[in-house]
């Protein structure tokens, strides 16, 4: 079921070269429902069995057509949108139907991590689709709001029902495995040896400088284009190259961290206890990912940067101004 | 015996006023016996400052001085902030008390002492219009340059404690309450018998906006980016502040005053001075520090948070400006190109 970002990202990069490796020790991992340009360079793209659970629900025939032809004990679907598909009763019920319809016993696997590292990573998701401008501390109250982060409130539809079907594998455990072997650890498969090793190259974001420009670009954005929204046809496509660019010119290389300890003890009051609820519920003991309070805010102010770089924000803004601006028009 | 007053002016202090004022007001103050330095700017009185500091018996200064005491001249009066600076060194006060006493002058020494902490804030932006800096506010506050200039004890103690050489102090307030060389005047100890000086301004000078403050910054920033401090120096390319200013002005950019102070930093400069204020007001008053440290809310700027029409127009602007300048299509005399346009 996915869980943050990285963590669907790791699997997706890593179960293109573990196929052979899982085939070989019995697990299925099925080409019926499954979407993703796999291409030779882009092995991971997208590899994810969302179809089975899109508005037509389409594969499920065949998903069971080669499960039934497969001797497999174990069949292991990756599916990140279920954690949001679930939040409607009837469609999580739908799915959950069509699963135990196809296997004897239906493990639920997600990753679960500390909010702030999450929410921070969601801030900068935000910021580089210019759908933000504001520092996150001074956005927190609106993050805080989003039910997405609280996993108590996520994740209880799949589990209250029935504990046993649903595990969570808490993300320093998660990361110190192979990610598919981790997944599969955790329902009960115990392959983390067998699987080849794999470097799991890290997602491009924004580091401090990119923040920056990607705030006032964003602010920008919204009197250079009248009526400017993120959704719009085009702009996606625009923040992509905006990402690469913040690349090239060295702004993703370091680690941003906006979160104050000050902003971070608040959201924590937010999170805590609901924390420590679902730990109980799930592995029957207190919650013990630790929050990284006191990890030094690394938001930079973009008139406090060195004259060099200033100049390339400014340039940067004004020339992608131009660029989202055309693609916008060519795109409408 | 002629008096020569000596106005340390510390920069800015006084925000330019006194200076503005005794120019101003040259003939009226002739008339009442007072003699100012020759010309008009703070640049050639700096020059005739820096004549009489040093030692030196026989300087332009010194003879212009000289020249005044035989003629009789009741006051000589020489206002300027590089005076400040070097009265805080014993080894100049007892220059200039050597100097008088060769020239047979008495000499008092008048400072117009104001609360750091909105003083800061105004040097702050001065400095800032004036290219002289594109540090943050936080930065400035903290490592103030020169730091001695800002703690009154250290910066003064050597001419307190010079026999021959007066001090007088003025709290900042009193340059408000009666014009500014009005007040310097009167703490002279000058009986003027003239009416009010027609050119004494009363009142602080504005405090720019927030974001003009930023857009300076950002100007700044990009100039030295391009080598342009080296290629048409400070001076000239301040009338791009200046085109800055006017936009803003002409734009409604800012509906506030810069206050750079947040409440963490406030206190530890209130903390950090107060004792020293109390110190001084001891000595030269013989009462309590009579200005308090100015409040505010945090009036920065933080150019992603700015209404977006407004952003758009200091970015367009500010980079019609450079790259103008940087294609050479503007001109760095003519106030009315329309290069940022």
């Amino acid at each position: 079921m996915g869980g943050s970002r990285d963590v669907v990202a790791a699997v997706q990069h890593s179960l293109p070269g573990s196929i052979r490796a899982l085939t070989e020790h019995g697990v299925l991992v099925p080409k019926s429902g499954r979407s993703g340009n796999q291409t030779a360079g882009n092995q991971a793209a997208g590899f994810s069995h969302h179809p089975l659970v899109g508005r037509s629900g389409a594969g499920w025939g065949a998903l069971h057509a080669e499960v039934r032809a497969s001797d497999a004990e174990t069949v292991l679907l990756v599916i990140p949108s279920l954690l949001r598909i679930g939040r409607s009763t009837a469609r999580r019920v739908q799915v959950l139907r069509q699963l135990s319809s196809l296997a004897e016993a239906v493990r639920l696997v997600s990753v679960v991590g500390e909010q702030l590292s999450t929410i921070n990573d969601f801030y900068l998701s935000r910021v580089a689709t210019w759908r933000i401008s504001r520092r996150l501390d001074a956005s927190v109250s609106r993050l805080l709001d989003n039910e997405a982060f609280v996993h108590e409130t996520l994740l209880r539809p799949w589990y209250e029902q029935d504990p046993a079907r649903y595990v969570a594998v808490p993300t320093p455990v998660f990361a110190a495995h192979h990610p598919v072997g981790a997944v599969l650890s955790a329902a009960g498969v115990d392959l983390d040896g067998a699987l080849p090793r794999v470097v799991i190259p890290d997602l491009p974001k924004l580091g401090s400088v990119g923040v920056e420009a990607n705030r006032l670009l964003a602010t920008y954005l919204r009197a250079e284009i009248p009526g400017f929204r993120a959704d719009d046809e085009g702009v996606a496509a625009a923040s992509l190259s905006g990402l690469s660019r913040a690349q090239k010119l060295g702004w993703c290389s370091d680690r941003f961290w906006g979160w104050t300890p000050v902003a971070a003890e608040k959201a924590l009051d937010r999170f805590d206890a609901s924390n420590q609820r679902f730990a109980n519920a799930i592995w029957g003991t207190a919650w013990t990912v630790p929050y990284p309070v006191e990890r030094p805010c690394t938001q930079a102010e973009f008139l406090d940067l060195d004259f060099p770089v200033v100049d390339q924000v400014q340039r940067y803004v004004m020339s992608m101004a131009d660029k989202v601006s055309r693609e916008r028009k060519a795109a409408t | 015996m002629t008096r020569l007053v000596l106005h340390a002016g510390a920069e800015y202090a006084d925000e330019g006023a006194v200076h503005q004022g005794l120019t101003a007001s040259r003939a009226q103050l002739a008339k009442a016996g007072v003699l100012l330095p020759p010309g008009s700017s703070p640049v050639e009185w700096r020059d005739t400052a820096q004549g009489l500091m040093g030692g030196s018996a026989t300087t332009p200064a010194t003879d212009w001085l000289r020249a005044a005491t035989n003629a009789g001249q009741p006051v000589v009066l020489v206002s300027s902030d590089v005076l400040a600076d070097a009265l805080s060194s014993p080894e100049e006060v007892t220059a200039l008390a050597a100097v008088s006493g060769r020239v047979g002058v008495d000499v008092r020494v008048v400072v117009v002492v104001r609360e750091q902490v909105g003083y800061l804030n105004s040097l702050y932006c001065k400095r800032v219009l004036g290219l002289d800096t594109a540090r943050s506010f936080a930065e400035f506050a903290t490592e103030p340059v020169p730091a001695h200039r800002f703690d009154y004890a250290a910066s003064f103690g050597a001419v307190a404690d010079t026999d021959g050489v007066d001090l007088v102090a003025v709290p900042y307030p009193d340059l408000q309450s009666c014009g500014a060389a009005e007040a310097v005047l009167r703490a002279a100890g000058i009986d003027k018998t003239e009416p009010d000086l027609a050119g004494d301004r009363a009142g602080p000078a504005p405090v720019p906006g927030p974001v003009l403050i930023g857009a300076t910054r950002l100007l700044h920033k990009r100039l030295r980016r391009l080598g342009m401090f080296h290629e048409h120096g400070k001076p000239r390319l301040r009338t791009l502040v200046d085109r800055l200013a006017q936009r803003a002005a002409q734009r409604s950019w800012d509906t506030t005053a810069f206050w750079g102070w947040d409440a963490g930093l406030r206190r530890a400069v209130a903390e950090e001075y107060g004792a020293s204020n109390e110190l001084f007001a001891e000595f030269v008053w013989g009462t309590p520090w009579p200005e308090p440290f100015s409040t505010g809310r945090p009036q920065r700027t933080d150019l992603a948070d700015l209404e977006p029409a407004v952003l758009h127009d200091v970015l367009r602007f500010v980079d019609g400006l450079v790259e103008g300048l940087s294609r050479g299509s503007l001109d760095l005399s003519d106030q009315k190109a329309s290069g940022g346009s």
